[in-house]
């Protein structure tokens, strides 16, 4: 399954390590459903980052009641983002990635979080653990297939 | 859902008309051809979906980034707050 890059505008004057005129700065997003395991409630975000640098996959708090999801206590987790920690909620979910062609569909247990992350994050407990990627860069796309520790079907 | 006619189309949106909507979650319709709303949070965002009677699992969420979003981002770092003996 691939995906290719999504851009969002560079405001201002590009940093020097991107091409001189740059406009647009380009990321590892994949589009992804996150759904209520038994209920039909869903919600579908164009932007997931698939974030090699993050111990979690987190989306953000409101939607435990949007879904109707269970949280799970976890007391003392927390997630910083941009120097300001935010208490971390977690809750058993079903996710889907698909290209429209080939589809990933799985349950795991994630983080919610109020933190203004402008993006979903699909980091490594949740999401990645059950994928090899890989990151095309010249190119702009990522290509992800599930291993042996994919969950679902 | 179309998710390639989606993607496809959400790709061409003309990049000008999302200059409104810098530092804002939209809601794009099912086809990515459209945005349907737009608010600064993705709570606002819901309501004001309710209010037009729009479904909110039909359409697809996003962020725009905005002047404050536009910096270098890093993974969030997760952590299990204790405390540690003095």
């Amino acid at each position: 399954m691939k995906f290719p890059y999504q851009s969002s505008f560079i405001i201002g004057s590009p940093p020097p390590s991107f091409s001189p005129g740059a406009m647009l700065r380009w990321r590892p997003f994949a589009p992804v459903t996150i759904l209520h395991p038994a209920r039909n409630t869903l919600r579908q975000f164009n932007r997931a980052l698939l974030d090699t640098g993050s111990d979690q996959t987190v989306f953000p708090e409101r939607l435990l009641a949007a879904l109707g999801l269970t949280s799970i206590s976890a007391p003392g987790q927390a997630i910083v983002w941009r120097g300001i920690s935010y208490a971390m909620k977690f809750a058993l979910a079903q996710f889907v990635l698909t290209d429209g062609i080939d589809e990933f569909r799985w349950d795991a247990i994630v983080g919610f979080s109020t933190a203004p992350i402008p993006y979903i994050v699909l980091g490594q407990a949740g999401c990645l653990d059950y994928f090899n990627v890989t990151f095309f860069g010249e190119d702009r796309y990522l290509e992800i297939h599930k291993n042996a520790a994919f969950p679902g079907p | 859902m179309n998710v390639q006619a989606f993607m496809k189309n959400r790709n061409l949106f003309p990049q000008d008309d999302l200059l409104q909507y810098l530092g804002q979650w939209v809601a794009f319709d099912e086809f990515g051809k459209s945005i349907l709303a737009a608010a600064v949070t993705l709570e606002q965002l819901e309501t004001t979906l309710a209010e037009d009677k729009i479904d909110p699992q039909t359409v697809h969420f996003e962020y725009i980034a905005g002047p404050d979003d536009d910096a270098f981002q890093f993974s969030p770092e997760t952590k299990h707050e204790v405390s540690l003996p003095k």
